[in-house]
């Protein structure tokens, strides 16, 4: 087998810019695949064990104010191993160095906060000392938002009494590894933030001795979540229970989990196209080989080497090329991946988070792509084993050539030489023209897709914050109260539009289904918070029925004319039964709409408010801030502005990061395919070329043939594959749907420029290298050989 | 060695051999009932019109392809009922084939070349001692394409002897060569035959090589129309060409 391996190595020599531009394709998907799944499976293990470490709960459940002695009977429940009370409050802060008031979250800390649930993890500093009151921890991601030294004091408004407080340690929790305000779109680590305080001390400051407001439990390991689910509702009902929720459906872990599987799925679904692509390329360059072998093969079965010798021949090219691109892949994937981890240790705090390349993974990796590989080319391969050695011994007989398409059509004579012959030869091998734009497509399509979430975001940031919330600022009170409050914000100096917010918690009853949306009052014609129909334009609020976000409609299969029930949780709780009169597209949470009029009527009060959106004048910005900050009743202020630019800051950096690797990956394969269509032209045509070249025709007229040819099946492709792409966006698009947040679909013109961009880019310099290669072709050499 | 005409053991035993091609609407019928018998030793030529069914006939002795009817006994074994696996094992052990356009492997060396052959065989010569047999020895390390037809066509013939093959078939191994080159390679082929007794047969379309040979068959529509037995063989360089 020495000398055949010999010739496999030659071969593979000669056929080396081939070979690495597969390669390539190859290493990019096994880059991508090893990259991902070490980070998603780094992700996975580092978060278990955090939260096996810190005893991160099973379920969750608020209440308005229940008696510790209730945790006995919720400990009793069937299937709960232990239960924990604790107090929550959200409270004002007033945060040194920053304008705007800031909320906190406080979370008590049981006495003994290491045998409790949710432990936070400590950074630095140490635990509040019992007894004294004003000491807290600080979340990290908070602390390092302000760049606070332990030490620092922030003041806060408990219970409508400032305190002043004093950050003695910093903390991390399973609880809150992601640090969202509930109902906004993107983390603002300035300000929002979490604190743990002492349990007697916020007892204290918020008259709940002896009670607790929230309750976590772990559950036994043969624990039914659903059913200490139901039965803990039962018990917390009379106490203001807001419903219970399990793991699953916290919020930090569903966006933490909501995300990981996002990246497992890329990680499975683009490596996947990098393989299919280096499939269609191993088959075009071997069945290429096979055919220029022919006789090669015939003297191998001549001289008595076995059908099955001769296929693993042609099979160890396809197995080089998965070696060595698995080798590049897993090198460049550990290493790319070993600096992502260190971009979700940012993004996540978790106490350690370590690179984790599983020998799981590297084996799929290898598995993955050497199977498809192999698997993919086997057919083609299979054509040099079939090959009955006597047949293989007469040349091949000419090519099939024919007047074309067009040319049948009378419109040979508008075409040139070179036309004709590049119409010809696109004819004659139809299936591997075909075959060439699909990759080019696929490479356009890439591109488009890559580009996808990078418009969507804007667009969804467009429509969120210059059509729906068209308000500077948004104010929350601590409990409804009666206009005037509403008023006096109107009056601030510096506040040019003023709306009041009016909202009630409800629980919407519809056929079997129950859920708990907010009813939001809204007036006939809003003028800062808009709500937009099917064409994502403002709507009027009609004076009677019910308005529904269309993705809560759709998912329990409410339209326009049902009738719905809605049990108002506070007050009087009436109930009220209206029909539905349209529908809502809303971008983040969702609810149900009602005019505000009439929401006062049903609720039976005199233009009660929860709070206000303002629009302030820009130099009274401070100024509102500041008397906002001194405003007792006022829990919340949310700035849209803010919010957006924390997270720009740091999403949109790893956006771009992973729109470069797209554009470099895409690229790849844009230029493997037009590389390998282009020297597949030259080796099949040399002779023709040569006979040209002999014949008096110049290297530029030869190379406008070839490259002609390629410029063709280019631009032919492109169209397609900002189709392919475009339906890929949508699909992905669609796959990012949620309860939380509905994202626009957009692809920008920009977007489609730069993939055109990027693919003619690639073809031009493959075009280029075949170019040298067509100058440097060697006549007499071509033609003295009989191929 | 030389074995006399119509004695000796029989290497190869032909009767009623047929071989059609379906081509779909037409039946070409490329050997319509041919017998004919190697001897050990023995030094054949084919001559014949284009198209007569010679190349087919070699093929099948070879077993590079299986008749439609007949038998093709060689020692004992019955060709035509041998399957894929026992004719690549019967091409590996005991067959040497030289083809009318040397069919070289182009990226391998004259040595490699040979190398490629020896590996497969259970006592072959040394690739080296094999290309000095064909006065070679000055171009082991020569690609194809730095080879004169007649260098390549004699790295074929080593390759073709290199395993040391019982039967050594050639389809105008001098088609595409020069009268001098021509009668170099017949040299080669004829020092083989003398000095391994290796049975060889020889497919031409030049009359002159026949007075090389111990027998001569003539072949015209796919039969066999006349076998001469030859004693007068003179050596290659004495041909009339
Ligand atoms: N694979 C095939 N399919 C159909 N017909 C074939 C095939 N191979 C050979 N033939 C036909 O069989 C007949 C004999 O062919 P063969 O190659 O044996 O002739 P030949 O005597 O070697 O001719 P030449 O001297 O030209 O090489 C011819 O008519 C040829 O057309
Ligand atoms: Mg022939």
């Amino acid at each position: 087998m020495k000398s055949l391996n010999r010739k496999l190595f030659r071969d593979i020599w000669r056929l080396k810019g081939q070979m690495i531009a597969i390669m390539m394709v190859l290493a990019a998907g096994v880059t991508l695949f090893v990259l991902t799944m070490s980070n998603y499976e780094s992700l996975v293990v580092s978060r278990d064990r955090y939260y096996e470490r810190n005893r991160f709960a099973d379920v969750f459940a608020g209440c308005k104010r229940a008696p510790r002695s209730l945790l006995d009977k919720i400990a009793a429940i069937d299937g709960v191993q232990h239960a924990e009370g604790r107090i929550l409050q959200e409270v004002t802060l007033d945060v040194p160095g920053l304008s705007d008031p800031a909320t906190g979250r406080l979370v008590s800390l049981p006495p003994n906060p290491a045998s409790g649930l949710n432990k936070p993890y400590l950074r630095a500093g140490r635990f509040p000392r019992l007894g004294v009151d004003d000491e807290i921890l600080a979340g990290e991601v908070f602390m390092e938002a302000h760049g606070f030294q332990i030490g620092t004091r922030i003041n806060a408004v408990i219970n409508g009494r400032a305190k002043s407080l004093h950050i003695v340690g910093t903390a991390l929790s399973p609880e809150f590894i992601y640090v969202l305000k509930p109902g906004t779109l993107f983390p603002d680590n300035l300000r929002y933030g979490v604190f743990w305080m002492n349990e007697d001390s916020l007892e204290a400051s918020l008259n709940m001795e002896g009670a607790f407001n929230d309750v976590t439990l772990k559950l036994a390991r043969d624990g039914s979540a659903d059913e200490v689910v139901f039965q803990l509702d039962e018990l917390l009902e009379p106490y203001g229970g807001v419903r219970a929720i399990k793991r699953r459906d916290q919020a930090s872990h569903w966006y933490l989990e909501n995300e990981m599987q996002q990246l497992r799925s890329a990680g499975w679904f683009i490596p996947v196209m990098f393989f299919g692509v280096a499939v269609f390329l191993l088959n075009l360059v071997i069945a290429r080989l096979i055919r220029a072998q022919r006789e090669q093969i015939a003297v191998l079965k001549a001289f008595g080497y076995a059908s099955s010798e001769i296929g693993f021949h042609y099979l160890k090219f396809v197995v080089v090329v998965v070696l060595l691109g698995n080798l590049v892949g897993i090198a460049m994937g550990a290493y790319l991946g070993s600096g992502l981890v260190k971009v979700y240790g940012t993004l996540y705090k978790f106490p350690e988070l370590t690179f984790l390349l599983s020998a799981r993974t590297l084996i799929l990796g290898v598995l993955v792509s050497g199977l498809s590989s192999c698997l993919g080319t086997l057919s083609t391969v299979r054509r040099a084993v079939l090959l009955p050695p006597a047949e293989a011994m007469k040349p091949e007989p000419p090519a099939n050539y024919r007047p074309t398409f067009l040319e049948r059509l009378g419109l040979g004579r508008f075409m040139s030489v070179q036309m004709q012959m590049i119409m010809r030869n696109m004819e004659r091998a139809p299936l591997r023209t075909f075959l060439s734009c699909v990759g080019i497509a696929m490479a356009t399509g890439l591109l488009v897709l890559g580009r996808v979430n990078v418009d969507a975001l804007n667009s969804l940031i467009r429509v969120q914050f210059e059509t729906i919330q068209r308000e500077d600022m948004m104010v929350t009170f601590y409990e409804p109260n009666n206009y005037r409050a509403f008023y006096e914000l109107q009056q601030l100096p510096g506040v040019a539009v003023a709306e009041p917010l009016r909202s009630v918690g409800v629980n919407m009853v519809f056929g079997q289904h129950e859920k708990q949306l907010s009813l939001q009052g809204v007036h006939h014609v809003p003028r800062l918070r808009r709500y937009l129909g099917k064409d994502m334009s403002p709507i009027s609020m009609a004076p009677e029925g019910l308005m529904l976000d269309r993705f809560t409609a759709e998912k329990y299969g409410i339209r326009p004319g049902h009738t719905l029930t809605l049990e108002v949780l506070e007050g009087s709780r009436p109930v009220i039964r209206m029909p539905v009169v349209g529908l809502v597209e809303e971008l983040i949470g969702g609810g149900a709409y009602i005019n505000m009029a009439r929401l006062h009527e049903v609720l039976g009060e005199d233009r009660t408010v929860n709070g206000a959106y303002l629009l302030v004048d820009e130099p009274h910005w401070d100024s509102v801030l500041h008397r906002l900050k001194e405003t007792p009743k006022v829990a919340g202020v949310t700035i849209a502005d803010a919010a957006l630019k924390g997270f720009m800051d740091t999403i949109a950096q790893s956006l771009l990061i992973m729109n470069l690797f797209n554009i470099i990956f895409a690229g790849i394969i844009a230029f493997g395919v037009v590389y390998n269509a282009a020297q597949m032209s030259v080796g099949e045509r040399s002779r023709d070329l040569a006979t040209l070249r002999v014949l008096g025709f110049s290297r530029a007229e030869i190379s406008d043939i070839l490259l002609g040819e390629l410029a063709l099946v280019t631009l032919a492709a492109i169209p397609f594959g900002l189709v392919l792409g475009t339906l890929m966006a949508h699909g992905a698009i669609a796959d990012l749907q949620t309860e939380q947040f509905r994202i626009p679909f957009a692809l920008s013109t920009r977007s489609y420029a730069v993939a055109v961009l990027v693919v003619l880019l690639s073809a031009l310099i493959s075009g280029l290298v075949v170019r040298r290669r067509l100058d440097k072709l060697d006549l007499m050499a071509v033609l003295k050989t009989r191929e | 060695m030389n074995s006399a005409p119509g004695q000796g053991e029989a290497v190869f035993s032909v009767r009623g051999l047929t071989k059609g091609y379906d081509m779909g609407e037409v039946q070409v019928q490329a050997l319509r009932g041919v017998d004919l018998d190697l001897y050990r030793g023995e030094f054949s030529v084919l001559l014949g019109p284009s198209g007569s069914g010679k190349s087919t006939l070699l093929n099948i002795l070879g077993g590079l392809d299986v008749p439609s009817d007949g038998s093709v006994i060689y020692q004992g074994r019955d060709l035509s009922r041998a399957d894929e696996r026992d004719l690549t094992e019967f091409r590996r052990r005991h067959v040497g084939f030289i083809f009318q356009f040397y069919n070289l492997i182009p990226s391998l060396t004259s040595r490699e070349n040979v190398a490629l052959v020896t590996e497969l065989a259970d006592h072959p010569m040394a690739p080296e001692e094999a290309l000095a047999l064909v006065k070679l020895a000055h171009r082991l390390d020569h690609f194809p394409a730095q080879l004169s037809g007649g260098e390549q066509q004699r790295v074929a013939i080593a390759r073709a002897i290199a395993k040391r093959p019982d039967i050594l078939l050639c389809d105008e191994p001098t088609g595409a060569l020069d009268i001098q080159t021509g009668i170099v390679v017949l040299e080669a082929l004829a020092r083989i035959n003398r000095e391994l007794g290796t049975t060889t047969a020889v497919i031409t379309h030049n009359r002159a090589i026949a007075d090389m040979a111990d027998r001569v068959f003539s072949m015209a529509d796919g039969q066999i129309v006349d076998v001469q037995h030859r004693t007068d063989k003179v050596a290659p360089d004495q041909l009339a060409w």
